[in-house]
């Protein structure tokens, strides 16, 4: 059903690494007390790779997931992606690049409620300017098995459909970086692993994947692996 | 895209934003309410005054002065025969306005007494004021008139009403004194409408350049004869201040016996004030106060003329004008009041309520802007849809407002019509503009929070 379903979504590999992090730090204070959430993290992740970043709660994976796609300023060190220094760029033109480069999924989903499946999918197509395609985002939607929900709102679609229709989202704009905050995280074995499924097929395009998660089956999918301690990677 | 997140989030949340549209309906059929009612009174009060037939005539204040006797444009804001008994009236109680209050003009009004014994008292204007009023052709208005020292031949006649007095435009004039409805008081004959029903004969007959008309007691203290120069004390060049009588006017025991009449132009180069014009005859205005006090002092001064004041009915007449005037003021500025109170209430309470929704509205929706910012968005187009449905509140409240407001006033009877409410756009113009001044206040703090969402805040703690 969604074995090659988000190949042709997927972008060619880009030239040089999709994403670098180099010194990468998160300091946030509370009260006296000042908490390193990353610890000069230095990451490369070349086009076309699938890295799992595995780490406990509390140690940063998500800082560090939202530091690469320009939600937060580090406090210092830089993230590169696509060769654009993200970090440094005023949040309109951040938010701008992330829409032409840069998918997210998230734990929750977050489908705008009252918005259909499609029309869920049509708001990021608006966010990259090319103004909102219904007929693309039914095709994609069709594609990963959702083609008699696309007038369904999240609330009439089960928690994994939800999460195909986020997955969407993500990857309308065929962005070049997909990244996943624990998208498999609220879903049951089987349909976490479809949503991976998905995820690798996307990959196996040419797209480049991020996840962050605790799951050992998402580390199956990956090319890659490193984990996490208190804001430090250990390993990988 | 837009429009289908703006109109299925209000439709989510239909409950809330309903609330908010009532609420805001409420708070502006208040005001308008209050607003009408007022406006209401005073016109009551204004027509009250006239079925009086004080001869208290009632203008728009963008009236063409021009057209006010010519093209019966008394006959829109009064009956036709209330307009007749004015212009038949021989007496005008002519009230000065100071120039610093003719912005104020609303209204104007001509009020009349029509009896002798107050009009030949008539206080004489003792300061000259000049009003620069542009291109008046009406001899109604364009009216020139100044305390003079007249001389002839080494008498002298002081303190004579020198009046200069436009010729009507595209109007031959007829020898001087032959029709002079003011001092004479001939009836109007039936035929003046004249062609097309437009044009009137003139209330006062002005003298050709270069010349004058007498009053009769001016006459008998110069010894004074047509054809007789005259000339009046100024400091400007004879020449300009030398007349030549053209014709002298019967007695009428009033004030043109006093009176000097000539062009207009020739009056206003005496006085080095062309294009004044200092009379103004029609008159009202916001400066209640200071009409009130004067038309009272104008009624003070006739009344004094008849201390004894015992049964009279032309007294009981101007003591019920009077005391209609008075309570229209009253009125005005009792309303007056209300509504400066409630407007900036309502738009207080407006303000809070949009607002509030607002902002509930905005912290409902965190999640649904840190997905946008999260995909791409930039806040402009989120802090533009929020402000659609805002605006929408504020506009759908007011239109809802204002028309709940006119059918209450209706219900309750106020002696206003529908069209007499709807036609002023002025007033909608008003509401409206005040709609989106309340929905711009009440947005402030709101898109502040919105503006300030951090995608990475909300998904996070989310």
């Amino acid at each position: 059903m969604t074995q090659t379903g988000t190949r042709a979504v997927a972008p060619p590999p880009a030239a040089g690494p999709m994403v670098t992090a180099e010194n990468l730090t998160r300091t946030y204070i509370k009260g006296a007390e000042r908490i390193n959430a990353i610890d000069g993290v230095n990451l490369t992740v070349a086009p076309g790779e699938f890295l799992a970043i595995n780490g406990p709660s509390g140690s940063g994976k998500t800082t560090l997931l939202f530091a690469l796609a320009g939600l937060i300023r580090p406090t210092s060190g830089t993230v590169r992606v696509a060769g654009v220094e993200v970090s440094s760029q005023s949040p309109a033109a951040t938010a701008r690049f992330r829409a032409e480069h840069i998918g997210f999924i998230f734990q929750t989903f977050y489908l705008v409620p009252y918005l259909t499946a499609a029309e869920n999918v049509m708001l990021a197509q608006t966010a990259s300017g090319s103004g909102a395609d219904a007929a693309a985002a039914g095709e994609l939607l069709s594609r990963i098995g959702l083609g008699e929900r696309l007038r369904h709102k999240p609330s009439e679609l089960s928690a994994g459909e939800q999460q195909r229709v986020a997955f969407a989202r993500a990857v309308v704009n065929r962005p070049p970086l997909l990244l996943g905050d624990e998208p498999t995280g609220n879903l049951d074995q089987k349909r976490g692993r479809e949503i991976l499924e998905l995820i690798a097929d996307y990959n196996r395009g040419g797209g480049t994947v991020i996840l962050v998660t605790h799951s050992d089956t998402v580390t199956e999918f990956a090319s890659r692996r490193i984990d996490l301690v208190d804001g430090r990677i250990m390993g990988g | 895209m837009w429009t289908r997140i703006i109109f299925k989030e209000l439709w989510r949340r239909k409950w809330g934003f309903l609330f908010s549209v009532v609420a805001v309906s409420a708070a502006a059929a208040v005001l308008v309410l209050v607003v009408t009612v007022s406006a209401s009174m005073q016109q009551a009060f204004r027509g009250a005054t006239l079925a009086t037939k004080q001869n208290l005539m009632v203008v728009s204040a963008d009236a063409d002065p021009q057209k006010f006797y010519r093209g019966d444009l008394g006959s829109a804001t009064m009956p036709e025969s209330v307009m007749d008994q004015l212009t038949d009236r021989s007496r005008v109680v002519q009230i000065t306005m100071e120039p610093k209050y003719r912005a104020d003009v609303e209204h104007m009004e001509v009020m009349k007494i029509d009896d002798p014994r107050y009009v030949n008292r008539e206080p004489v204007p003792r300061n000259v004021y000049y009003y620069p009023v542009p291109d008046l052709g009406s001899h109604f208005q364009a009216e020139f008139q100044t305390v003079a020292t007249i001389t002839l031949g080494g008498r002298t006649f002081d303190g004579a009403l020198l009046t200069g007095q436009r010729e009507e435009e595209g109007r031959r004039t007829p020898s001087p004194g032959g029709e002079n409805r003011e001092a004479g008081g001939e009836k109007r004959e039936g035929g003046e409408k004249g062609e097309g029903g437009g044009e009137k004969k003139q209330l006062v007959t002005p003298a050709p350049p270069g010349h004058a008309a007498l009053g009769k007691a001016i006459a008998q203290a110069l010894g004074a004869k047509v054809g007789d120069t005259i000339e009046a004390a100024s400091r400007q060049p004879a020449a300009t201040r030398t007349f030549k009588i053209a014709s002298i006017k019967p007695a009428a025991g009033t004030m043109d016996d006093v009176r000097v009449y000539a062009a207009l132009d020739d009056v206003q180069k005496m006085l080095n004030a062309p294009g004044r014009i200092n009379r103004v005859m029609i008159l009202s205005c916001k400066c209640d106060q200071l009409l009130t006090s004067q038309i009272a002092d104008v009624f003070q001064a006739s009344l004094n003329m008849n201390p004894g004041g015992q049964a009279d009915p032309v007294r009981a007449r101007v003591l019920m004008f009077k005391d209609i005037a008075d309570a229209r003021d009253r009125v005005r500025n009792v309303s007056d009041k209300i509504v400066g109170v409630m407007t900036p209430t309502v738009a207080a309470i407006c303000v809070l309520l949009i607002g509030g929704y607002f902002y509930f509205n905005v912290r409902e929706r965190q999640q649904e802007i840190g997905v946008m910012l999260a995909v791409g968005h930039t806040p402009a187009p989120i802090i533009l849809i929020l402000l659609a449905k805002l605006l929408m509140v504020a506009l759908l409240g007011a239109l809802i407002g204002g028309v709940g407001g006119i059918y209450v006033a209706r219900a309750m009877r106020a002696p206003l019509n529908l069209r007499a409410l709807v036609e002023p756009w002025d007033q909608w113009w008003q509401l409206l503009v005040g709609a989106l001044g309340v929905a711009a206040l009440a947005s402030v703090w709101p898109l502040l929070v919105a503006g300030r969402t951090r995608a990475a805040d909300i998904l996070r703690n989310s």
